[in-house]
């Protein structure tokens, strides 16, 4: 319950898997421009970033939409109800960071949904940049550092 | 549609037209696609004796039905065209993202025909297609256009070659993404005498398959099994192709100062994948929809070398280092480098500067000529005679036409470690046995990578053969060779094999498509594509299939291949029996007829 | 006799080279390895029960892979360098 998608840059390698098996998942189609998230790869910068909707707490999307079709559920994932949704696209305008689309081919706007609580890109993300975990336990990068003092001042072999 | 897009376009380049024609579906049933599709359209319409500088030689970019689905490391695409280093049917396989990208736009490739008069660049924004000016690019490297271009255009991907494939070097590369290469047999210089000097596409469409569901169920399959193998899953990934080094050499097989001094080689770690990651690497990198992430992102922070790019994969990396008996990775680095930026094949140009070496030594090629006095292990003269050929500058002008043709011209062509004058790679043929039929068999000349049989007798993957005997290669060598075919045809990366096979593979492409052929009908249309270049060569007038004298008569001075030479004839008299040719090595009528050529 | 690690392994053993006595065999060498690297190296070059080489541990003696020579029973001699790699590929 109320897991979140945490994106690491440092191990993306812009193999953009996360964007193919979204735009499939949601669409059936192989597109990136139907991928609710985007890798961004700056290639003099030898970094790529997997961008997606982060379902923000107090969501621009939600506010602003005309028709009330933007909510949140129980588990905090802001959804798009398409039967109210009149596709004005204010809620494209309004996300300030760009995470919210409309594509051309579907006439319709799309966005993260975290498909259904099983989210394609973190489970084909071959290194981990992408990975749905529950915050109160994710310590991913706390632990990477435990670790190596543990590297250091502990003892092997003691149980 | 069923993973086609079903249009090509055809491009003529003198009177600048742009036509979309619907996709041969017969032909891509046969041929199954990219490589193979583009070799037959080639076939069907360019006469095999064409000059491959002249404007009748035609250019073909051809993606395969998997390319830009989500079907493992589906990013590829293939150059077709006669071959101005080897005067084969060249094909040159190239990843990155730029074939996903051209399909994505609703092509499955294009057919580049005459020549421009005039610089020139393709610009594909989904329906619009048409021949833009390129007179301002003209001159600039790899980097430079792309950069350039996607200036002006925004999020294009693009393919180009830089000045070495203007002025015709004959192994000039196609490259996209800056840093991928479409690399061999001088593709580049192909397009170069087209005056087309890149290629600029964005799509926004979509790729679809015939069974969507049953196409995931393979790609999930596939997937799985590529994490969990130690290869493709980890090993790859976090040491690039470099960590053959070691190995080969162990083995005995990584050749020499121009393959001259044996294959032992005690420096060998000096550039080995251990030693990159320790060194120059920044981070690893994937093409689209790739879990292996074998490329390497490179950094030489400072120094004579200091520079950034990506590589060095293993056979560049081999060719500048042992095979020149440089040790300094940095200067290794450095050059690859330069071969991106400036748009040419570093196995091709390394092995070229390691024969000048040998020649140098010999004193039949004349310090005057060279500008400096050459010799093995000069670090700072594999940069700048690298440097030469891609600026086009004093002895990089003999360079520029390969090892054969600079041997020749010195009075040794044996002294080119070439098979039909392209250079082989990085395995001695008189250690690994199998890779000496390869190299002598392969259909674009001194290839490794199409009949990899380093990959069983060296590695032990799919199983371990011993890599000192002829017993058995031939009939394994076929079998490397159609399956390679085959996924090269697919669209999907040959790194694949590692980790799955025929089986996985072929279950993607069943799916994608739509046809339900078994495994070993699907096998057939790579020997269908094997055989359909066999048969262009011979009509091209190829040379027969030999190795060089060193191979065939030098005995291996050290190592556990000490005192072999390289056992061709042995096995390739099986090898034409097993191919179903005659004893001169000539598709027979029956076996044209069987395979529906 | 040296013994060579390669790859990860290096990782593992923090050494690319060593020099020891020769054990008689292979399965000797693996064993006295296993003991002096822990196992971290074990798992890696020997089966769950010991008595086989790692399905992913490749092992030459002078260059030769040691399926062609006598397995895991492959004699040793002071006089033999045995390299180690963990399964790879390239191209």
């Amino acid at each position: 319950m109320g897991k979140q998608l945490i994106i690491q840059p440092e191990k993306c390698m812009s193999c953009r898997t996360c964007e193919i098996m979204c735009s499939f998942q949601h669409t059936q189609q192989f597109n990136p421009r139907l991928s609710a998230v985007t890798v961004m790869d700056y290639e003099s910068a030898a970094v790529s970033i997997p961008v997606m909707c982060l379902q923000c707490e107090d969501a621009c999307c939600e506010k602003v939409c005309p028709v009330h079709a933007i909510s949140r559920d129980a588990d905090g994932t802001v959804l798009i109800d398409h039967e109210k949704c009149i596709t004005c696209k204010m809620c494209v305008s309004a996300c300030p960071l760009g995470n919210i689309s409309f594509s051309p081919i579907t006439r319709q706007v799309f966005k993260c949904d975290l498909c259904g609580g099983d989210p394609m890109c973190a489970k084909f993300c071959p290194t981990g940049a992408i990975t749905f975990v529950d915050p109160a336990e994710s310590a991913d990068r706390k632990k990477a550092v435990a670790e190596s003092f543990k590297e250091v001042f502990g003892e092997e072999g003691l149980a | 549609m069923n993973a086609w897009m079903g249009t090509i376009l055809r491009v003529d380049l003198a009177a600048k037209t742009v036509k979309k024609e619907p996709l041969s579906m017969q032909d891509a049933h046969d041929y199954v696609g990219a490589r193979g599709l583009g070799t037959k359209y080639f076939c069907d319409e360019v006469d095999p004796k064409v000059d491959p500088l002249s404007p009748d030689n035609k250019l073909i970019f051809m993606t395969g039905p998997l390319t830009g689905t989500a079907a493992g490391c589906a990013g590829r695409y293939e150059v077709v065209a006669k071959a101005p280093l080897t005067g084969t049917i060249g094909a040159a396989n190239s990843g990155g993202h730029f074939g996903p990208e051209l399909k994505f736009a609703g092509y499955d490739g294009i057919i580049f025909e005459n020549a421009s008069e005039t610089p020139v660049y393709l610009y594909i924004n989904d329906d619009a297609v048409e021949l833009r000016d390129a007179t301002g690019l003209w001159g600039k490297t790899v980097y430079e256009t792309t950069d350039a271009l996607q200036e002006s255009l925004g999020n294009f991907k693009i393919s180009c070659i830089g000045p070495t494939g203007e002025r015709l070097c004959l192994y000039a590369a196609v490259m996209n993404e800056k840093h991928r290469a479409a690399g061999r047999g001088g593709l580049g210089a192909v397009m170069g005498s087209k005056k087309l000097k890149a290629i600029a596409v964005r799509g926004t469409g979509s790729v679809t398959v015939a069974r969507p569901e049953k196409f995931m169920e393979a790609v999930v399959d596939a997937r799985a099994k590529l994490k969990a193998h130690p290869v493709t899953g980890t090993g790859l990934g976090a040491l690039g192709t470099e960590v053959l080094v070691n190995i080969v050499n162990e083995s005995g097989a990584l050749p020499l100062r121009n393959w001259r001094d044996g294959s032992v080689f005690d420096q060998a770690d000096t550039a080995s994948g251990e030693t990159l990651a320790k060194t120059y690497l920044v981070k690893k990198k994937g093409c689209y929809g790739c879990p292996i992430a074998c490329g390497r992102v490179t950094n030489v922070p400072d120094g004579p070398f200091k520079s950034f790019g990506e590589g060095p994969e293993y056979e560049a990396g081999w060719s500048y280092g042992a095979d020149c008996g440089v040790t300094d990775l940095a200067a290794i680095v450095r050059a690859n480098h330069l071969c991106n930026e400036y748009g040419m094949d570093p196995i091709t140009l390394g092995s070229t500067i390691a024969c000048a070496m040998e020649l140098a030594d010999m004193g039949v090629l004349p310090e005057s000529d060279v500008g400096f006095k050459l010799r093995f292990g000069d670090a700072q003269a594999i940069v700048d005679l690298t440097e030469a050929v891609g600026k086009n500058e004093g002895f990089g002008k003999e360079l520029a036409k390969g090892s054969y043709r600079l041997a020749e011209k010195y009075g040794h062509p044996e002294l080119s470690m070439s098979v039909k004058k392209q250079e082989m790679p990085a395995y001695d043929g008189r250690a690994v046995q199998g890779m000496a039929l390869e190299y002598a068999t392969s259909n674009r000349g001194g290839c490794h990578v199409r009949g990899y049989l380093t990959s069983p007798e060296i590695l032990g993957i799919p199983l371990k053969t011993d890599p000192l005997v002829t017993e058995g290669k031939a009939a394994l060598l076929k079998l490397f060779q159609d399956l390679t075919s085959f996924v090269d045809a697919t669209g999907t990366c040959l790194f694949t094999t590692f980790g799955i096979g025929l089986p996985e593979i072929a279950a993607e492409y069943r799916e994608a498509v739509g046809t339900d052929e078994t495994d070993e009908e699907i096998l057939l249309k790579g020997e269908r594509i094997w055989n359909l270049e066999k048969r262009f060569n011979i009509a091209a007038g190829v040379e027969k299939d030999t190795l060089p004298p060193r191979l065939l008569r030098e005995k291996l001075p050290s190592g556990p291949a000490k005192g072999k030479v390289a056992e061709l004839y042995t096995m390739l008299e099986e090898y034409y029996a097993l191919r179903g040719w005659d004893k001169e090595g000539v598709p027979t009528p029956d076996k044209l007829t069987q395979l529906g050529i | 006799m040296k013994v060579r690690f390669f790859a990860t392994y290096r990782d593992i053993t923090h050494v690319a080279e060593l020099e020891m006595p020769a054990p008689e065999s292979v399965r000797g060498l693996l064993l006295a390895l296993c003991e002096r690297f822990g196992p971290a190296l074990q798992k890696e070059i020997l089966s769950p029960d010991l008595s086989a080489l790692g399905q992913n541990a490749i092992v030459l003696v002078d260059g030769r892979h040691i399926t062609h020579l006598n397995g895991i029973d492959t004699p040793l001699s002071e006089a033999n360098t045995v390299a180690i790699f963990p399964l790879m590929a390239g191209g």
